[in-house]
């Protein structure tokens, strides 16, 4: 068998075997390193410090690290407020106000998991008390999670961009739209089921505009930074990494304005920033060594001379694309799959005439619905963790949920539209 | 034929080709990657067979400094890299040739790559561990474009214009009076378009294939760098080769360096043509007026700290 | 089984230097907008420093990860099995992690090796790489330590703390 089989095996069998991802790929790299001869050996450990070696990948720290201070720095409390009176008349209310605070502080943070817990633990309580039941909240909250990152700042897209050497600049703006659109499928389900299931609105009655303005007021300095960072972006006065830089000096800014955050705080968010980020950036570099081995023995080349001469149909190749990614979503790490996975399908799309931008989003969203499924949902684990939902009850209320990600992709992968629409107009 | 005996081949019928992989940034489609296919062509016509190149564009294989890397481990990598690079290898008077304004012509850059001088710094870089295969390649030269009309050379004052991330450049273009500013290639085009910086420096098919004549719309031609390129092998690797097969490897890379050489021409021909349709103004100044203000370069203290005593002096008699 | 008592002072070294490492990072690069855009100066050594410290935070912060419980695998599989085929598969994961990581610990050293020996450094700055990768190695061992140390000994954190939100 050829080394890059085996290589392929082991992956896969140690990564179903509870051996950490980034171990799982390096040990497979360790296996072709062994069996191919002439290769010195120098060059495995070379593949995964050049893996890291990377600017764009830089804004990964800078946005979790933002992601936790907004939590400390009283900016969740005032965007929630804020979100409340948005949606409190809407059937569902608080469940509304959970959807809406994910898309806001989408523009905040460039992190899922920040976002679900920070929700899972100011929001989840307040619901149940208010009568929805503990598995409803937690759906809510974890899947909403899903927009913080595809509104922009947003992680994957930062990855997806410096792998595909696509603008990431115009993958941000992108994601608005494919972020705005899931809002609003979400909305509009949580508004049916809500209708159905008796759930109370807030508010029946409408607020002043004295109370208005009392929840808008604080929430105007937040929401300026989305504004910021487009805006500054597009203007160039700084790169999308250093925009992360941009907010995390601003997050600490609002929160010594707000006098909530604390040198406990701070530390306590340096501290995740850095288990995150080696985390997150051990798989990048495991995963480029890995990536170097499909390139050296030019599978992506093989791979899409194979599938253009058995799929001549662009839509066919769609839909087994789709299912594909869906499939890995499901098991890899969204991160991992994408630095192994995009040099490989890109270019395929490419051949099958699919706009980059747009092929971009159908992949960056079938990896953020790997988060929310069985059995390696990192989203769906951390908000239970924290409302201490069984996982079995989750699965089964988030089945209306997963029903609606499904028809949304399938909006995404047949309506370009939703994804290059505002980067045309934009750009 | 098989009566060559391949080094790492052993007994046999040598039916296992030498097999090399080339690496390089550049894209398919332009002249060095088609010069690449045409040298791979020509090795496996002249080899029989018994030798292969496999090409991989784009920096498939990893960086330049990766693949320089991995050739000193003993890796069978090829990939082209200049003077800047071997500055930083070890071999700082190579970097001279990165100077602003080094060579008058074309045909002094190609004496140079014949001169004793050469052959030492080519030597040095074998102690390296790193070895020429072929230096006769353009690159190209290197223009100016940049975002606004300038009268003179004392235009650039304060322009900031983007170089590679090395020392030469950086000084070269702080001694014509500008503002270097390293930055990834990838970041400029936006980085242009809002005034974060005023220009960049490129041949012009990078230029080109860039789109930065969207951004930038001033064209001066002033050519401060005559950026010839190598390619290089593993020492270990070259020399686990016959004579014979060295001899292949070096001639027919010669040959697509000609090959190249006449594409690049031509590149730059039709190039000019579609800048200047697409309402790019060549800006006509007295280029000597930025040879003179560069000439600084060779006398400031962060380049010349590391090189031999009266290098300039040496290399331009060495190109005559 | 008792939680092996380690001082905190010593434990928490990879976060005070890695910490350190980030704080830097964001300064560096927030002053570098403002130098560029603002002051028209732009930090020449600003990228160098940048692709340092985000290798040293990366490699250095990864035992600490281990301790956290982050480093995410598939637990599912092992989980439906058996108590004694889940003991058998412990052993055979601790087996594999501990010797990728210190095959990966030595191919970190066979690259500090080179760049020294070929006296490597940074284009500006010239700080040598042979210093910037011995992060590789370092990390790699100090990602075995901790390993050990969290799955034999009980040495963890609770890593979804850092992320909960105090009450106002
Ligand atoms: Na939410
Ligand atoms: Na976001």
């Amino acid at each position: 068998m050829s080394p890059v089989a085996v290589a392929a095996i082991v992956l896969l069998v140690f990564l179903f075997m509870r051996v950490p991802v980034f171990v799982s790929l390096l040990s497979a790299s360790l296996a072709y390193f062994v069996m191919t001869p002439g290769i010195p050996p120098m060059i495995a450990g070379q593949r995964i410090l050049a893996g890291v070696e990377s600017i764009p990948l830089l804004a990964i720290p800078f946005f979790v690290c933002s992601g936790v201070f907004m939590n400390y720095s009283g900016v969740s409390h005032r965007v929630m407020n804020f979100a409340d009176v948005m949606t409190g008349r809407m059937y569902g209310g608080l469940a509304q106000t959970n959807i809406l605070l994910s898309t806001l502080m989408g523009g905040l943070s460039g992190s899922n998991l920040a976002d679900a817990a920070m929700e899972a633990k100011m929001l989840v309580p307040e619901m149940e008390r208010k009568g929805f039941s503990k598995e409803f909240s937690s759906v809510i909250t974890a899947t909403s999670a899903m927009i913080t990152p595809l509104i922009p700042p947003g992680i994957a897209m930062i990855i997806y961009g410096s792998i595909a050497n696509v603008s990431i600049g115009k993958l941000f703006v992108a994601g608005i739209g494919v972020g705005l659109l899931l809002t609003a499928t979400m909305m509009l389900l949580t508004s049916v089921l809500s209708r159905r299931r008796g759930y109370a609105r807030s508010r029946t009655t409408r607020l002043t505009g004295h109370e208005i303005w009392q929840a808008v007021k604080p929430a105007i300095l937040p929401l300026l930074l989305p504004i910021i960072i487009i805006g500054g972006i597009r203007l160039g006065v700084f790169t999308p990494t250093e925009a992360g830089a941009v907010a995390i000096v601003y997050s600490i800014l609002l929160g010594l304005l707000y006098r909530e955050m604390t040198p406990r705080n701070f530390f306590q968010g340096v501290k995740e920033t850095i288990v995150s980020t080696s985390s997150i950036m051990v798989i990048i570099g495991a995963a480029s060594a890995f990536a170097w081995i499909l390139t050296r023995e030019q599978i992506p080349q093989k791979l899409t001379a194979t599938m253009v001469s058995v799929v001549d149909n662009k839509w066919v190749f769609l839909v087994l694309i789709n299912l594909f990614l869906l499939l890995v979503g499901m098991f890899i790490e969204g991160n991992a799959a994408m630095i192994v996975l995009v040099p490989l399908l890109a270019p395929m799309a490419a051949n099958y005439g699919l706009d980059e931008i747009h092929f971009a989003m159908i992949f960056i969203f079938n990896m953020a619905i790997g988060a929310l499924s069985p059995p390696m949902g990192t989203l769906m684990f951390v908000t239970c963790a924290i409302t201490k939902c069984p996982i079995g009850s989750f699965i089964r209320e988030a089945v209306p949920y997963y029903l609606m990600l499904a028809g949304t992709l399938a909006l995404l992968v047949l309506f370009p539209v939703f994804s290059i629409g505002l980067v045309n107009l934009i750009y | 034929g098989g009566s060559s005996t391949a080094p790492s081949g052993g007994e046999g019928g040598g039916s296992t080709p030498i097999t090399l992989q080339a690496g390089y940034e550049n894209n398919p489609g332009e002249p060095i990657d088609l010069a690449m296919n045409k040298w791979s062509e020509l090795l496996a016509e002249k080899s029989g067979g018994t030798m292969r190149m496999d090409i991989y564009p784009s920096s498939q294989l990893g960086s330049k400094k990766d693949l320089i890397d991995q050739m000193i481990a003993g890796s069978p990598v090829i990939t082209l890299a200049d003077g800047a690079f071997y500055a930083d290898m070890g071999v700082p008077d190579f970097g001279i040739v990165f100077g602003p304004f080094l060579f008058d012509t074309w045909d002094d850059a190609w004496r140079l790559t014949q001169s004793d001088w050469y052959a030492e710094q080519s030597a040095l870089l074998e102690n390296q561990g790193v070895r020429i295969l072929t230096s006769k390649w353009k690159y190209g030269d290197r223009h100016l474009l940049i975002n606004r009309s300038i009268d003179s050379v004392d235009g650039l004052k304060g322009l900031k214009v983007r170089v590679p991330n090395n020392l030469i450049q950086i000084k070269g273009f702080e001694a014509m009076g500008a503002t270097p500013t390293p930055m990834a290639l990838g970041e400029v085009y936006t980085a242009l378009q809002t005034g974060t910086i005023d220009g960049l420096e490129n041949p012009l098919p990078v230029l080109y294939n860039g789109r930065f004549q969207e951004v930038a719309k001033y064209l001066i031609l002033t050519g401060h760098v005559r950026n010839f390129t190598t390619w290089i092998t593993g020492t270990a690797t070259f020399n686990a080769l016959s004579d014979e097969q060295k001899q292949w490897l070096t001639e027919t890379g010669d040959e697509a360096g000609v090959f190249n050489n006449e594409k690049q021409d031509l590149v730059f021909d039709e190039t000019l043509q579609k800048m200047k349709d697409e309402g790019v103004t060549v800006l006509d100044l007295d280029i000597n007026e930025f040879k003179q203000k560069a000439q600084s370069f060779y006398s400031m203290d962060e380049v010349t700290k590391n090189w031999t005593p009266g290098l300039y002096d040496t290399v331009r008699a060495a190109m005559k | 089984m008792k939680p092996l008592k380690i001082p905190k002072a010593v434990l928490n070294l990879d976060y005070v230097i890695t910490g350190a490492m980030f704080v830097v990072l964001v300064v560096v690069t927030f002053f570098g907008v403002i130098f560029r855009y603002a002051l028209g100066d732009p930090f020449a050594w600003l990228e160098e420093v940048q692709l340092m410290l985000f290798v040293g935070i990366t490699y250095l912060g990864g035992g600490a990860a281990f301790r956290a419980g982050a480093h995410v695998a598939i637990e599912f599989v092992v989980e439906k099995l058996p108590r004694a085929a889940q003991k058998v598969a412990g052993i055979v994961i601790s087996a594999i992690v501990i010797g990728t990581l210190i095959y990966f610990m030595l191919r970190g050293i066979d690259v500090v090796q080179l760049m020294a020996q070929t006296s490597r450094s940074t284009n500006i700055l010239e700080v040598p790489y042979a210093l910037i990768y011995s992060a590789l190695p370092v990390g790699c061992a100090l990602m075995i330590i901790n390993y050990i140390l969290a799955t034999y000994f009980g040495v963890r954190e609770d890593h979804s703390a850092a992320l909960e939100v105090p009450q106002p």
